[in-house]
This record gives C-alpha cells, sequence and structure tokens, in this order.
C-alpha cells in the first residue's frame, strides 16, 4: 500500500510538472527609472532586430517608467519586470535584500559593475543664465527657486544630493556640520520636491518654475534637443558625482515567465558598439571607451566623486536617505 | 485651471480624510490648516490670475493694432504679475505631486470589500486575498407522536446529546478562506457547534495549490469527492439534513486530491478551488484518503473514532467523475443537466462503525452495537470495502431535480458464540441507497445547486418578499439481508424510507428560512426474541413511522 501511495504522489506531481505551457513570442517587462525613456525606445527596436535575426523570436520589450526607489518598491511588491534598469545600486539592491528576486552578487554579472552607461548631474537654467548661476554655492543663495526631485522616491535626486554634500564637504574642510547647513539651505530653495527626475524636468520647463534644475547630464542634453538650446542652458558646476546606473536580471520572474535568456541577452547587448553607440547619442556617458572618447566632446571636463567616498550605497541610504536621516532631519515633518 | 486646483486640493483633503498622508505630512490637525492657509492664497490668486488674464487680453488686443517687439512684449507683464504667475505655477505643481504621492499611498492600501461577496481583504496587488464568513443555523425539531419514540434504543442520536423537540444549534462556523500568491487557495472553517475534537471541530482546513485548472492539488481535511448531496455546500441544500445515500458515505477526511476542471473547447475553465466544482464542461477528483467509513469524520489529528490502527499502512483512494454535457450545447433545456460517477476502495483493518440514523429525526435504526444472539463483541469493518455512486442533477430556471444511487460493500467482522469459543464471523454486506429530489423555486428565481439567490430580497416596507421554493424528496436504505448474520433484528431495520417535504423561504442572499417534513417508514427494526433450549429466535416487526417537524434558521455568507 505504501507502493502505492508513493506512485500516486508521483503521479500528481509529474501532472504537475507537465502543466507549464511556454508562449510562442517573448515580451519582456523593462522597469527603468524616469529619465531613460528617450534611450530605450531606441535601444529596444534595434535588440528586437538583432534577436530575430538570432533566434527568429520575436521579442516585445514593454517599458516602465517612474523614480528609481518607486519603482525598486513596485518590483518588490509584485511588478514581474523581467529586468531592471534603475539610477542607483541601492535600488537594484533592495530586489535582493527585501524579496531575493535576484542573486546577492548580482553587480559581479555584467561588466563594470553592471553599469553599462554613466553619467553625471548637471544644472539646467534659463537661457542667458539670469542668476549667473556657475556652481553649487550659487544655489543656496537667497532667492534662488531650485528644483529637484525626492531623494525619497527618485534615484536622481539622491545622485544630487550626494554631490551638493560632497561639493560642501571640500569647500569646508570635510565638516559634515557646515555639509548639513549647506544642503539644508538648499533644499530650503527648493520650490517643489517631484516624485522623479521627469516630473522635476516638467516642473522647470513646462510650469515655469524655479531659476536651476538639478537633473541627469543626459535629461538636460535632452531638454536642449527637446525644447530648444535658445531658451534653456546647461551649466556644469566644478563638481559633481559619477552617476552609474545599474541593470540586472530579475530572475525569479524571468525564471517564471521562461525569458531568462532574452532578458539576459537584453541586457549583456546594452555593452556592444550597436547599443553604446545610442548610449552616446543620448547623452550618457558610455563605458566602452573608444564610444566613450567618441562622444567625449559633448560633456565638459569637472571633477566627479564617486560613491565609494560615501562608503558605498549601502552606507550612504543609511545616513542620508533613511528614516530618521540626514535627509529627514533637514526636511521631514515639521522642518 | 481653477477646476484643476479645486480638484488637487479636494484630493488632498478626501485623502487625508481617509488618513492617507505622505512621509513628510504633520498630523491632520496641521495639514488641515495648511490646506485652509493655501485655499486663502489660491483665492487671492485666483482675483490675481484674473487681473493677469485681462492684462494678457489687453496685451493681445493691443498687438493686434499694433505688433510689439519681442523685448517691449516681455516688458510689459509687470515683475509682480511674473512673480505670482511663477507661485501660482509652483503651488499647482504642489499640489499635483502631492496629489501623485498620495494616490501611490491609496494603491498600496489593502482593499476591503464588503459587498455581494461577503466581507474580503484583497492586498492592493490582487495577489492574496482574504474572505471571512460564516454559517449559523438555529434548528427546532419536533416529533411529531410519541415524544421521545418509545421504540428508540438508547438515547436519541442528537447533535450535542439534546434531546428530542429541542432548540439547538446546528452549526456555527466561521470561515475564513482567501488565496495567497494568485494560486495557492486555503479554507479553515471550525465549527463551534461541534462538541469534541471527534465530532467534527474543523469540518474543513485545506489548501490547495491551484496553479493550474486542469490539475490542481488540494492537501488538508475536507470533503471526499463522492456522493453529490455531500458536495453541495451546507448552506445550499435543499432540504435540513441530507438523504440516506451521503450517509454511505465518509462526511470529511484526511488526505490529498489532485483535481481538476476542463472548460467545453473553446470556452475558458472557470477558476473554482477547492474540493468542490460545479461550474465546469468536466471535472475529475482523484483522491487519497486515511478513510473513516460510512458517514465518518475524522478527527483533527487525524485520528479516527475508534483509534483504529488500520491506516497506519492502508488508505482508501477515491474517484469521479462529473459532466455537464449540454454546456453551451444551445439545447437552453438541458444546459443544466449534470452526470457523473463516483466511486472508493480501502482495505480497513477493524474499523469501528457508524450507526446509521434518520435524516432529519437522527434517530438510530442501524445499530453495529447490537448484535444477534450467535455473536459476540463488536462489529467492525475488516477487509474490502468499495462504494459506487452513479449521481446527477438538472437545474433548468426555477426547476431543480438531483438524484443518486449508492451501492456500499465492506466486510463485517465479529466474533461468534457458537461452535466452540473465538470463533470468528465475516460477511460481505452490500447496503444500497438512493434519493430524488424535485425543488421549484415558485419567485421565478433561478435554481442552482450553489443554491437560491432571491431578485428581490425580503423588505416588507416596499413590499418585497425574497425567494420561496418548494421541494419534495424520496429517499431508501436497504441493509444487506445478510447483515443479519451478525446484527439484532430487533434493533436493526432493514430498510428505512422517507419521504420529505419542504419550503425555503430567502429572505436575501445570505438568510434563510426553512421548514421541513419528515416521514420515515422502516421494515424490521422491532420486536421480541425468544430463547428456548440454548436458541434464540426473533418475533420481528416493523418499527413504527417516524414524523418530524422542522424548522431552521440560517445566516450563511
Amino acid at each position: 500500500m505504501n507502493n502505492i501511495y508513493t506512485i500516486f504522489v508521483a503521479a500528481v506531481l509529474a501532472v504537475l510538472a507537465s502543466s507549464n505551457v511556454q508562449a510562442a513570442d517573448v515580451q519582456i517587462l523593462n522597469v527603468s527609472n524616469d529619465p531613460t525613456r528617450e534611450l530605450f525606445k531606441e535601444i529596444n527596436p534595434v535588440f528586437a532586430k538583432n534577436w530575430k535575426a538570432k533566434t527568429g523570436d520575436t521579442v516585445t520589450i514593454n517599458q516602465s517608467h517612474a523614480g528609481s526607489g518607486k519603482q525598486a518598491r513596485s518590483v518588490i511588491e509584485g511588478l514581474e519586470a523581467d529586468v531592471v534598469t534603475l539610477a542607483l545600486a541601492y535600488d537594484v539592491d533592495q530586489l535582493y535584500q527585501k524579496r531575493k528576486l535576484i542573486p546577492e552578487k548580482w553587480q559581479t554579472l555584467l561588466p563594470h559593475n553592471s553599469s553599462p552607461y554613466l553619467s553625471t548631474m548637471v544644472f539646467l537654467v534659463r537661457k542667458g543664465n539670469p542668476l549667473g548661476v556657475k556652481d553649487w554655492d550659487d544655489l543656496v543663495k537667497p532667492g534662488v527657486s531650485i528644483v529637484t526631485p525626492n531623494p525619497k522616491t527618485s534615484g536622481g535626486a539622491r545622485w544630487n544630493f550626494l554631490a551638493a554634500w560632497g561639493y560642501a564637504l571640500k569647500h569646508n574642510n570635510n565638516d559634515e556640520a557646515a555639509a548639513k547647513v549647506f544642503v539644508n539651505k538648499l533644499f530650503k530653495n527648493a520650490a517643489v520636491l517631484d516624485t522623479g527626475a521627469r516630473g522635476s524636468t516638467t516642473s522647470f520647463v513646462e510650469r515655469e518654475i524655479g531659476d536651476v534644475l538639478i537633473t541627469w547630464e543626459n535629461e538636460g542634453h535632452l531638454v536642449l534637443r527637446e525644447f530648444g538650446a535658445d531658451k534653456f542652458e546647461i551649466v556644469t558646476p566644478s563638481l559633481s558625482i559619477l552617476a552609474e546606473p545599474p541593470v540586472a536580471v530579475v530572475e525569479d520572474y524571468a525564471r517564471k515567465h521562461g525569458t531568462t535568456e532574452v532578458a539576459t541577452e537584453y541586457l549583456t547587448f546594452l555593452y556592444s558598439k550597436e547599443a553604446q553607440e545610442i548610449i552616446g547619442k543620448n547623452f550618457y556617458r558610455p563605458v566602452d571607451k573608444d564610444i566613450a572618447a567618441k562622444y567625449a566632446k559633448q560633456f565638459k571636463p569637472l571633477e566627479l566623486i564617486n560613491i565609494a567616498q560615501f562608503g558605498g550605497w549601502e552606507a550612504a541610504q543609511k545616513k542620508f536617505f533613511a528614516d530618521e536621516g540626514v535627509f529627514d532631519e533637514i526636511y521631514g515633518p515639521g522642518k | 485651471m481653477n477646476n484643476l486646483r479645486r480638484t488637487a486640493l479636494a484630493s488632498v483633503i478626501n485623502l487625508t480624510l481617509l488618513g492617507i498622508s505622505d512621509g513628510y505630512a504633520a498630523d491632520s490637525v496641521a495639514l488641515e490648516k495648511r490646506i485652509h492657509e493655501l485655499e486663502g492664497r489660491l483665492e487671492k490668486m485666483d482675483q490675481l490670475e484674473k487681473r493677469l488674464e485681462r492684462l494678457d487680453r489687453l496685451e493681445a488686443l493691443s498687438a493686434k493694432y499694433e505688433p510689439a517687439p519681442v523685448a517691449l512684449q516681455v516688458t510689459t507683464i509687470s515683475p509682480e504679475v511674473a512673480k505670482l504667475k511663477t507661485k501660482v505655477n509652483t503651488l499647482e505643481r504642489k499640489l499635483e505631486v502631492q496629489e501623485e504621492v498620495n494616490t501611490a499611498a491609496f494603491k498600496k492600501l489593502p482593499i476591503f470589500d464588503g459587498g455581494e461577496n461577503g466581507f474580503k481583504i484583497t492586498s492592493s496587488n490582487k495577489e492574496h486575498q482574504l474572505r471571512i464568513g460564516s454559517s449559523i443555523q438555529t434548528d427546532y425539531r419536533n416529533f411529531l407522536g410519541d415524544n421521545p419514540p418509545a421504540w428508540i434504543p438508547g438515547s436519541p442520536g442528537w447533535y450535542g446529546g439534546v434531546g428530542p423537540d429541542s432548540i439547538f444549534l446546528r452549526q456555527a462556523r466561521i470561515i475564513l478562506e482567501g488565496y495567497v500568491f494568485n494560486d495557492i487557495y486555503f479554507k479553515l472553517m471550525p465549527d463551534f457547534a461541534q462538541t469534541s475534537n471527534t465530532s467534527n471541530l474543523i469540518p474543513d482546513a485545506f489548501i490547495d495549490f491551484a496553479y493550474e485548472p486542469k490539475a490542481s492539488l488540494l492537501v488538508g481535511k475536507y470533503k471526499p469527492s463522492i456522493g453529490l448531496e455531500r458536495l453541495q455546500g451546507d448552506a445550499n441544500t435543499v432540504f435540513l439534513e441530507r438523504a440516506f445515500p451521503t450517509n454511505l458515505a465518509p462526511n470529511r477526511d484526511m488526505g490529498l486530491q489532485l483535481h481538476g476542471s476542463f472548460a467545453k473547447p473553446g470556452y475558458k475553465t472557470e477558476k473554482s478551488p477547492g474540493a468542490i466544482d460545479s461550474k465546469n464542461f468536466f471535472t475529475y477528483q482523484v483522491g487519497i484518503t486515511n478513510g473513516t467509513g460510512d458517514s465518518g469524520n475524522i478527527a483533527m489529528n487525524g485520528a479516527l473514532p475508534n483509534s483504529s490502527t488500520q491506516f497506519a499502512n492502508n488508505k482508501e483512494f477515491d474517484g469521479r467523475i462529473f459532466a455537464q454535457p449540454f454546456q453551451h450545447s444551445g439545447y437552453d433545456w438541458l444546459e443544466g443537466f449534470g452526470v457523473g460517477l463516483s466511486g472508493s476502495f480501502s482495505n480497513p483493518d477493524h474499523l469501528a462503525l457508524s450507526a446509521q440514523k434518520t435524516p432529519l429525526g437522527q434517530s438510530q435504526f442501524v445499530d453495529y452495537t447490537s448484535v444477534n444472539a450467535t455473536t459476540s463483541g463488536t462489529i467492525t469493518s475488516n477487509g474490502n470495502a468499495n462504494r459506487i455512486y452513479p449521481q446527477a442533477f438538472w437545474y433548468k430556471g426555477p426547476f431543480g431535480l438531483m438524484g443518486e444511487y449508492v451501492a456500499s460493500t465492506q466486510t463485517l467482522n465479529a466474533n461468534g458464540t457458537t461452535s466452540g469459543t473465538n470463533k470468528v464471523n465475516n460477511i460481505s454486506q452490500t447496503n444500497t441507497a438512493s434519493h430524488v429530489q424535485l425543488s421549484y423555486v415558485v419567485t421565478g428565481e433561478d435554481n442552482q445547486f450553489e443554491g437560491v439567490k432571491p431578485i428581490r430580497n425580503f423588505d416588507p416596507a416596499k413590499g418585497t418578499w425574497g425567494a420561496l421554493q418548494l421541494a419534495a424528496r424520496w429517499s431508501q436504505l436497504t441493509l444487506d439481508n445478510d447483515s443479519f448474520k451478525l446484527l439484532n433484528p430487533t434493533k436493526t431495520a432493514s430498510e428505512a424510507t422517507e419521504f420529505t417535504i419542504g419550503a425555503n423561504w430567502f429572505l436575501n442572499k445570505y438568510s434563510l428560512i426553512r421548514f421541513d417534513y419528515e416521514n420515515v417508514w422502516f421494515t424490521g427494526g422491532a420486536g421480541t426474541s425468544v430463547t428456548k433450549g440454548g436458541v434464540t429466535s426473533y418475533n420481528i416487526a416493523d418499527r413504527p413511522s417516524e414524523q418530524v417537524l422542522s424548522t431552521r434558521f440560517q445566516l450563511a455568507f
């Protein structure tokens, strides 16, 4: 009788295992941060064409864009992304920390710490730079109205914050108290804190709010291209931060969808010469040395600090952006 | 523009009142104060904006007659107006951002639903759900004629041991069911009207891994898929108590079941987690359980009523197929016809046997503890046992018909008292039972396996009275004659036949008042025994018929 029982259970499991169905056409979802819309709109069809030629399969890449932190939370809460392409490593890492959706060592799975493109944070001002903004200390002057997203929801805003903090430390002999006063003044001058970088662009460009927009370098160039260089200009500060937006396959979901292979290939493709060209054209800084050299002249030279100087993202998040961190201290309830 | 601002402001107020605020909002009083301030500022800015619009119109008018150079146009807007315009834009944007934040927060809240399908809490991503339900049944049973019937051996088998002509709680259940991660269903249903662990304190406690409708795996304590009327929900049966065939199948058992549902080709399979599916074109269930014998319940810890050890090595296997072959056929009058076959087999080892009782009166008419003069000890089920259950229903509009037949075979075992000691008597017993029930919803609602849903709820003030269903049932249980090689024929009837009529008054979807009148006739089961010269003979008589009138007040959701 025990044997019959064993056979019965085995039969049940076999039936369940054989009931998976494969889809004919492939669809993957790329959950990304705000300013990458145009970049992936250009990259996706090129990859789809390559994939079709290689495998004969038709791949459709769906895009979802919002503030990086917000997007990470959505994936953790069940948005079934096959890949994420977010603003910073901390947000991607949360997919492992909170739900083990990706491997712990996800950053080692692709070159350059899984960042196929780089960027930095610059200022966008109105044509003629009426306030004569040149560097970070111009932004904390009384009466200057700045626009930046909210570091609680936006990855770009966290890069902005750290760049300002780094500048303040450098000009105050690494005095953290002085840096705190500096960023306090900076955020006091914030007219509105949007939830994502694209929202801030809308506030500054379309709603004509603020004197200075602190934004991604590529976003600044995109504004010049879309709205006209006769209306805005980019101001590159003396110091900013090297933003390394990372990418990762959300292995749990990809496995569930049967898309692990195409999702991995999609992200690997971002390092190809073809994709790096598109990255350069969209004003991101390519990681491919040849392509980076080709597009170097479109970026003004500046001093770049990096996240390692803050002890990595985990430490930076805990110190500055976690509940009751520095940002809450200067901008939290009642501030 | 004004509308946009007002909508945004109203959203902030509404969401604030709902207790939703972003991470930086102060307490509600402070926020309210801020909203009042903002409203005041908006009023002022509305006025200024109107002035600005007037200025713009004047500017446009003058430009029509005398186009001005660009530089001149810019200077026509005073710095004060430009500043105010920026303020308005900023305020608007802040409200939009606030609304975005609040909307995002709102989307993350679980959804509480107290509507048509009971009380539900669903996670914001809809992946998890908990439904809270309940079933309360309060019955009054009244024996007509002798009270209590003098011929009932021992105490009547009433629920909870209460006497006849009593008011008692038939069910007091809390139903917790739902799903996690979309596909894993669960049900936990304690019944506080039951008096002990062995009397089915937790009728249902199962998990159904329903990833694929064609092959789902249910594990736990549930109704084995054998008898059709047994599978009908307790709140949805036509009569207060089920007919005789149900008593030859297990009530609740523990085990696992592979089950699947198929739609007619070209149609979508309706998801139907749990052990019962009356929606799809074709369904099957194959199960393996501990086995409890006829009309048996398994205890929460898996122990059987008599602590039998049979299932240390043996299990009961059951299977059922059921089809509604005319679904989507275009033959409207046959769409609700379903037919199926189920069965089981097992090999129990000295399993104690449950007495057979009348449905409504619960009077014991098959008593396995009363043996004849040539038998000693207790009769148990020991050896091959099997059941076969053809079954069918047919629903069309207000009309409903259901019937099933069962032949249940088991090996009875007891010690003998003749031809020396310890002689073992084994007999094969095949009991049969059948029932047919007819019901009609007088008020015109659809009659369904899942019960009746009134079109108009009971509301005397509005002149609506709910729904009324009338029903009649015939049912019979026949004991194998060989049973009397072991049983005392003056204590056990060889046949019981019942006829019941009932009326169900549905006040609304959840509330119901039932009235049943049941008459049961017996063959045998009474009389006297005479012993002469060491030989016992029986003067067998028919038990008097039993008439019971019963009422139930039910709330089930």
